[in-house]
């Protein structure tokens, strides 16, 4: 006697085994095959017929194993994970100027304008981590993924070096008060940072082209 | 019946055309495709589900889980704003693939 549930049952192992593990997929195809299932009875079919049918439908498991594997390189492809955390670091870096910021601001005394200097800088940080996504299109779309690279890393050590000199040798030939310095290190680290950035800003304008013309 | 290879290179455009018109899921996807092509455009229903999940990994579509009237779970794929730019493209090039092969068509019996 056919038993539809233990067939499903038995489907559900066959894919286990085959690898497709990931639970959201294998549930999204045993919830196909139900619906396949269900109208084809409602046409007439016996149960193990429809059965049989809608599991030949869906296709074998090493075959849909290799197409759901993929996906998994369709992710890697289009997030590397290196221009990822340097754009995590610079948010992070960021987030750190505005807290270093408010920070200095009540506790130092200043002139108003280097208060106005201070507040635009953290206003600016402000909106460019919120208006990420916009400020993105800005960038050109490289195709080549290693120019990308080249010039993301190139960039990324022009604002390290950027630093280092200007701490090193720029900055103690000015004579500054805590509240001016604090200001002029918020900026010349938000440009660092935002230099920090472009690689990020050209991944992502390049996955959003391959994206819509892949 | 439609050859494999054109049967696999529409069914992004197709995919995106179809839920540019509203939310939708894998069975209802595969029937819509089904009964508009009369049955000729046919696909293996499981190869739609890679296809969902790697467009929705380029951030061309989303998904969310909800429940059928029946009661049964069901994921619900809808158009992101670069899958609507990636639909108007695929627009765009089929449109042209479809003229020239018009034009020539036409030329033939001219």
């Amino acid at each position: 006697m056919f038993d539809l549930e233990q067939s499903i049952v038995e489907w559900r192992k066959q894919m286990l085994a085959a690898g497709i593990k990931t639970p959201v997929p294998l549930e999204e195809l045993e919830i196909h095959l139900r619906d396949e299932i269900e109208q084809k009875m409602q046409s007439g079919m016996s149960g193990q017929e429809a059965f049989e049918n809608a599991a030949l439908r869906i296709g074998r498991a090493d075959a849909l194993k290799t197409e759901f594997n993929k996906t998994g390189d369709a992710k890697e492809k289009f997030e590397p994970a290196l221009a990822r955390f340097v754009l995590y670091s610079a948010i992070l870096a960021f987030g750190w100027i505005l807290i270093m910021g408010i920070h200095a601001f009540l506790k130092y005394e200043m002139s108003l304008a280097w208060r106005l200097a201070g507040f635009a800088d953290m206003a600016a940080i402000t909106l460019s981590v919120l208006g990420r996504h916009w400020l993105n299109r800005i960038f050109p779309v490289i195709p080549d993924k290693r120019v990308r690279t080249i010039v993301g890393i190139t960039f990324g050590l022009l604002s390290m070096s950027g630093m280092v000199v200007f701490m090193n040798f720029i900055l103690p030939n000015f004579e500054l008060t805590e509240g001016q310095l604090t200001v002029v290190v918020l900026w010349s680290l938000t440009l660092m940072a935002a230099l920090g950035a472009v690689w990020a800003g050209l991944e992502e304008a390049a996955r959003k082209q391959i994206a819509t013309t892949d | 019946m439609i050859r494999k290879e054109l049967v696999a290179a529409s069914a992004e455009p197709l995919i995106l055309s179809l839920l540019a018109q509203g939310e939708s899921y894998g069975y209802a996807i595969i029937q819509e495709v089904k009964a508009r092509s009369d049955g000729k455009l046919q696909w293996t229903d499981g190869m739609l589900y890679p296809v969902l999940h790697r467009m929705e990994h380029r951030g061309l579509i989303k998904s969310r889980w909800g429940e059928s009237d029946t009661g049964r779970k069901r994921k619900y794929y809808s158009l992101k704003k670069d899958g609507k730019t990636a639909m108007a493209k695929h627009h765009e090039q089929w449109s042209l693939v479809h003229s020239v092969l018009a034009g020539l068509k036409k030329e033939q019996y001219v």
